[in-house]
């Protein structure tokens, strides 16, 4: 078990140094950058 | 040493015991025989068939009748399908807690609910009196229910006809339970499939259970030599196994062999079972949405390494549910891609008040469920093919279909910066039945569009939305889900739209999400490392 977490962590690094940071998808539908949208 | 012998003057007193009470227990015997038939004279009997409207075959559904007080019938049907004791591999005082029946001389016919599965006729005397008969197949046909009045005597007969208000097979959607346990021998097979039947699932996932020592809910083969199709219906071997409660309930379908880790010590290394099951063809997941049992730890690990295909979304065991998207959206928003199932977990769990039901149902089996998109006729290969593919959606009532540029759940999108997404989302419902309420469009765990049954163009029957979806800097992951009455609700696997070549992470919770895998390695390790 030891293993399996340091081996998670280093995944959890790797993420924390790839993943994009900042707005997600919702905060720029609410800027309203997502036109075009109809509701039937 | 003393020899203790009926005396001689010891047996003719015995026999003056007997001949005493001879007369007695013939009359006890002849009270019982005249209670016996006269009872028989004063009852009426109830004679049903049940058809699928418009044809002419009988077919199983589960029935309950209830008397004028409410209460459940205690007479065993004739044509009740009784499941042998031994199938339901749990202890007989267990049994007496979850059935409450007195039924185990001819098996275990009676639900924990009073109800009762039928292969479409059965005939029961009782009482004179007014009974409420529900019959009920899954959830594609309309319910019904029926009051019969029964004269002392006379016979009653009925013939019911259930209407499907959809038919999704016809749309290439089987519906499965990804968790039942029934102890099965080559025996049972075609008395769970029409348990099935009755519950209108196409694949049932039938998983031995198992812990640190042994194993329950035995299945006879894995693979192959383990399924049984009939009537275009499938039971499949799968396990339960691991399980522990300091990392959570672990579920693995479709293998070529059942996987047992071995020794003790090594039974928390999930992984080791994750990869033999991979081998070995199947797919593997964590029960009970991750939620009980601390799934969400060993979701941690197996998540993130790259060992897990599904999350069992839906059921009724966890307080929270039926639907609990916490672990799930965590998962996904890191990047992950998770196929959604679902399950009862009979004879356990169950839809009760405490879900918002009206009446305290019990464990039925099928009642959180979960359809798999099927490229032509229904074989074990094309479910398990759909599967592998996440198409699917998870359900307690309402169906659901998303397409994403035409694209079904579970596909994975390539697009760039400036594409425009062609979102289409209808969920379908039944005025009565299953009466829907809304339908949302998730990206990225937050609603982005929903509608209501109230809004123009919409109904309680069909809700319904499409949406230009342009593509920002990053990838998404796009999911729909809808909700009916109380108890009721829906929610796809997503279609997961990478941008520019990268993933379809969430950048708003990255951070957060990363933080909350790390505190939960930390629970691991203050519970098991070491």
């Amino acid at each position: 078990m030891t293993r399996r977490i340091a081996d998670t962590r280093a995944i959890l690094a790797q993420l924390g140094a790839t993943l994009p940071a900042g707005p997600g998808r919702s905060a720029a539908s609410r800027r309203g950058t997502s036109p075009g949208h109809q509701a039937q | 040493m003393t020899v203790h012998s009926a005396s001689s003057s010891s047996l003719p007193r015995q026999r003056r015991w007997r001949a005493a009470l001879l007369p007695f227990g013939a009359g006890v015997a002849l009270a019982a025989l005249y209670l016996y038939t006269a009872s028989a004279a004063t009852d009426g009997t109830l004679r049903v068939t049940v058809v699928e409207q418009g044809q002419s075959r009988p077919i199983p559904v589960r029935v309950r009748i209830t008397d004028a007080a409410g209460v459940p019938i205690s007479k065993r049907p004739l044509g009740a399908l009784a499941m042998p004791g031994e199938a339901l591999g749990v202890p007989r005082e267990a049994l007496a807690i979850m059935w409450g029946h007195d039924d185990s001389a001819q098996g275990y016919a009676t639900q924990p609910d009073g109800a009762f599965y039928v292969d479409g006729t059965f005939e029961v005397p009782l009482p004179p009196g007014t009974y409420q008969i529900a019959v009920s197949k899954g959830y594609e046909f309309v319910r019904q229910q029926h009051r019969v009045t029964l004269d002392a005597g006379r016979q009653v007969r009925e013939r019911y006809e259930l209407r499907r208000w959809i038919d999704m097979p016809s749309r290439g959607w089987y519906s499965s339970d990804d968790h039942i346990h029934l102890r099965r021998s080559p025996r049972e097979n075609p008395l769970v499939q029409r348990w099935l039947a009755a519950e209108d699932i196409h694949v049932g996932n039938l998983l031995q259970m198992a812990d640190f020592h042994t194993s329950y809910f035995w299945q006879y083969a894995f693979g192959p030599d383990g399924r049984y199709q009939e009537g275009g219906r499938l039971i499949s071997s799968g396990q339960e196994d691991p399980r522990t409660p300091e990392i959570g309930h672990t579920i693995s379908l479709g293998h070529a062999k059942v996987v047992r880790v071995r020794p003790v010590d090594a039974y928390y290394g999930y992984d080791r079972t994750f990869d033999r099951v991979h081998e070995l063809g199947g797919v593997t997941g964590y029960a009970h949405q991750a939620m009980t049992f601390h799934g969400y730890r060993g979701m941690t690990l197996d998540v993130l390494q790259r060992k897990l295909d599904f999350v069992e979304l839906m059921q009724f065991c966890a307080p929270a549910g039926p639907l609990i998207t916490t672990h799930y959206y965590h998962f996904l928003d890191l990047g992950f891609p998770l196929t959604a199932l679902a399950g009862s977990d009979f004879p356990w769990c169950g839809r009760t008040k405490a879900f918002g039901a009206a009446e305290d149902e019990g464990p039925r089996i099928g009642d959180a469920r979960f359809y798999t998109y099927v490229e032509g006729p229904l074989t074990f290969d094309g479910w398990i093919g759909g599967l592998k593919a996440g198409h699917t959606f998870a359900t307690t009532g309402p169906m659901l279909d998303l397409r994403v540029d035409e694209a079904r759940p579970g596909t994975t999108l390539e697009r760039r910066t400036g594409d425009t997404l062609k979102v289409v989302v209808e969920a379908r419902g039944h005025r009565t039945d299953v009466p829907l309420r809304d339908l949302e469009l998730v990206v990225h765990g937050e609603v982005i569009r929903a509608v209501t049954a109230r809004d123009a163009g919409q109904s309680t029957e069909r809700l319904a939305l499409s949406y230009d979806l342009p593509i920002g800097g990053h990838g998404i992951w796009i999911a729909a889900r809808a909700r009916g009455g109380p108890t009721q609700a829906a929610h796809t696997t997503p279609v997961y739209v990478r941008a520019n070549g990268t993933g379809f992470a969430n950048p708003a919770t990255a951070r957060r999400y990363l933080d909350l895998s790390e505190a939960y390695l930390r629970e691991i390790e203050a519970e098991l490392a070491g």
